[in-house]
C-alpha cells in the first residue's frame, strides 16, 4: 500500500525511520544522531514527534551514572514507513512512465 | 509532492540505511578488534622480552580471542563464518610451518596478512578499517625496514596498541 506520511517525510525524521527500519534491534541515541546528522536537541524533538505519533517507542537504560536512550520502531511505524517508501517509489515510477510515453 | 522531492526522500533513505549498516558493522567488530589487539600486544611483547614464554602467550591469546570472537553478538549464522575462520587458521598454521626457522619473517607476514584483511574489511564494511590497515602496515614496515632489531616491539606497540584503540574507536558512532 502507498501512502504519504507528512510526519515521516521531514528529512531528518525520514533518516531516523530508515535507520530504525533497517534493523529489528533498537538503536541508541548516539547512532541515530550520527545517521540523521542532527544536534542532540533537534534529535530529541524529532524523536518526541515520532513517539507521539506512535511510530517509535523510547526506553531509557541506566548504566552507572549514565543514561542510555534506546529507540525502537513500533509495528505501526514499520508499516507507515514502508507505505511512505512505496509512495515515493510510485512517484518516481509514474514520472518515468510519463516521460517514456511522451518520448 | 514532485519527482525531485520523492527522489531526495529515497536518497535519504538509502543514505540512512547504508550509514546504519556501517555503524552496526563497526559496533559488532569493535570489541573483536580490541581483543586481537591485546593478543598482538602481549604475543609480540613476549617475543621481544621473554621469547621462551612467547609460544604459551600466543596459544593462550589465540584461544581466548577466538572464543571471544565466536561469542560476540551477532553470532555467526551460517557456515561461511566457520569457513572463513578455517581459512584464516589454516593460513596461519601454514605460515608458521613454512617460516618455522625464521620467526621475524613470520611476524612480518602476519603484519602484512592482517593489514590486507583489514583493507578488505575496509572496502566491504566501512572505511574506518582502512585506517586500521594502514596503521598495522606502517608499524610492520617501520619494524622490518627501519628498526629490524625492534620488529617485535614495533608490532606489539604499533600493531597491538593500534588495534586495541582502533577497536574502541570502532564502537563509537
Amino acid at each position: 500500500m502507498k501512502k504519504c506520511h507528512e510526519i515521516i517525510h521531514q528529512q531528518h525524521r525520514l533518516r531516523i525511520m530508515a535507520a530504525l527500519d533497517s534493523d529489528r534491534e533498537p538503536l541508541d541515541f548516539a547512532t541515530l544522531k550520527a545517521v540523521s546528522g542532527t544536534t542532540d536537541g533537534n534529535l530529541g524533538a524529532h524523536l518526541l514527534t515520532l513517539e507521539k505519533a506512535g511510530l517509535i517507542s523510547i526506553s531509557k537504560e541506566t548504566i552507572g551514572r549514565r543514561t542510555r536512550t534506546w529507540v525502537l520502531l513500533t509495528a505501526a511505524g514499520r508499516l507507515a514507513f514502508s507505505e511512505h517508501v512505496a509512495f515515493l517509489e510510485d512517484i518516481i515510477q509514474t514520472s518515468q512512465k510519463t516521460r517514456e510515453t511522451e518520448s | 509532492m514532485d519527482k525531485e522531492q520523492a527522489f531526495q526522500g529515497l536518497n535519504d533513505v538509502a543514505i540512512a540505511r547504508q550509514k546504519t549498516s556501517e555503524l552496526r558493522n563497526y559496533r559488532g567488530m569493535g570489541s573483536i578488534v580490541s581483543a586481537w589487539g591485546i593478543v598482538w600486544l602481549f604475543g609480540f611483547g613476549a617475543q621481544a622480552t621473554f621469547p621462551s614464554f612467547a609460544p604459551l602467550v600466543w596459544a593462550v591469546g589465540w584461544l581466548g580471542a577466538l572464543a571471544w570472537t565466536f561469542t560476540r553478538p551477532p553470532k555467526p549464522q551460517d557456515f561461511r563464518a566457520l569457513a572463513t575462520w578455517s581459512v584464516v587458521v589454516s593460513t596461519i598454521i601454514l605460515i608458521l610451518v613454512v617460516t618455522r626457522s625464521d620467526q621475524t619473517t613470520a611476524a612480518m607476514i602476519f603484519g602484512l596478512a592482517l593489514s590486507a584483511a583489514y583493507a578488505i574489511l575496509g572496502i566491504w564494511l566501512g572505511k574506518r578499517f582502512l585506517l586500521l590497515a594502514a596503521v598495522v602496515l606502517m608499524s610492520a614496515s617501520v619494524g622490518w625496514w627501519l628498526l629490524p632489531q625492534w620488529l617485535y616491539l614495533a608490532l606489539a606497540l604499533g600493531g597491538g596498541v593500534a588495534l586495541f584503540v582502533g577497536g574502541v574507536w570502532l564502537r563509537r558512532p
